[in-house]
């Protein structure tokens, strides 16, 4: 209940936020791309795997989706929109590496500050993750990624990579169970 | 536990998975456990950057290169030495009183000293809150913002 309050009001956030870009205040894009262009990196590292090419693509979409902004509706939610701009810009660079790497993989190229808790415990996901990726074809991979580090829904995920909701959920589902398991001997004596 | 991990992000629980929860420990702490992971996972990445950020201002300063992000993004800088030294006389002037008065007079004035005392720490407290009002503002918008941790 909270976390989809909390979901309305990115959501409403966000709507303003392109409003006033809209109406030409250039502060309120800057705001935007202080909210997102953790996600874009991610996605660009697993894309391009080095950090010049990153750059170039984090750069490239945001001036996208600043040319592109009148276009948007509002059908979606802004962010669902700017990974859609981020993925269809990644798969047709000619800069993308073949393999897609999972942002499990990149887990130190952020410099949080987290608890010793938490810690264990993103270590813990992204070996699960990690796992549940070796057992999918390739190019479902980004749907675990979409769901567990960019916090997107099913049909959002479908949305931006064209994916049948099926698909994404039964991929998901496949990760989310070997994550279980994996819980089960990480929590060990508290079940 | 599979129906549990079959729905959605923010899925209403099926009532009878949620009764099963209540009365089973194991699921129960299974379910806390992946929601602790799925936020934390999550937060990583709906971290704003700071508006200092290189890749920030290299793209509005494609946008608009008059664009400056100093000035939209400043946090009001507050200079705390005024308040810590008033806050220290008051805090001294209280425990010397306590100390230094002689019995006679701390008898007597006791209640009528710890009223004002009492009254100008309270003033002292809402004049500093209010004309700092900008920054806590700020800082609780900020901090809000970054601990919402479901940006995306």
């Amino acid at each position: 209940m909270t976390h989809s309050l909390a979901r309305t009001e990115t959501a409403h956030r966000d709507f303003t936020l392109v409003k006033r870009v809209l109406n030409g205040d250039k502060t309120a894009f800057a705001q935007l791309i202080s909210l997102y262009e953790r996600k874009i990196r991610g996605m660009g590292y697993s894309f391009f795997k080095n950090t010049t090419d990153t750059e170039d693509f984090v750069q490239d979409v945001f001036l996208k989706t600043y040319t592109k902004l009148p276009t948007f509706r509002g059908d979606s939610q802004f962010s669902t929109w700017l990974i859609r701009v981020a993925y269809n810009t990644a798969i047709n660079s000619k800069k993308r590496r073949k393999e897609y790497a999972s942002l499990s993989e990149n887990f130190d190229l952020i410099d949080t500050d987290y608890g010793p808790e938490e810690r264990q415990l993103r270590k813990f996901t992204s070996k699960a993750v990690q796992e549940a990726i070796k057992e999918l074809p390739q190019n479902y991979s980004i749907c675990l990624d979409m769901y567990f580090f960019y916090d997107f829904a099913y049909n959002e995920i479908s949305v931006i990579t064209g994916l049948p909701v099926n698909t994404v959920k039964s991929n998901v589902f496949r990760a989310k169970k070997l994550l279980k398991t994996k819980l089960e001997d990480f929590l060990g004596d508290e079940l | 536990m599979d129906i549990y991990l079959s729905l959605d992000k923010h899925q209403h629980i099926p009532f009878l998975v949620t009764c099963h929860f209540l009365t089973c420990k194991k699921c129960r702490t299974k379910v806390v456990t992946l929601k602790k992971i799925e936020t934390i996972s999550a937060k990583q990445y709906s971290t704003p950057v700071s508006y200092s950020d290189k890749t920030l201002a290299a793209i509005m300063k494609q946008i608009d290169s008059s664009f400056s992000v100093e000035e939209k993004n400043t946090m009001p800088h507050v200079s705390m030495t005024k308040w810590i030294i008033s806050g220290l006389f008051i805090l001294i002037s209280m425990v010397s009183f306590g100390i230094f008065a002689i019995p006679e007079l701390r008898q007597g004035m006791y209640a009528l000293a710890t009223s004002v005392f009492a009254i100008v720490f309270t003033l002292f407290c809402g004049v500093f809150v209010a004309s700092n009002l900008d920054y806590f503002i700020k800082q609780i918008e900020t901090h809000t913002f970054i601990s919402k941790g479901s940006l995306g």
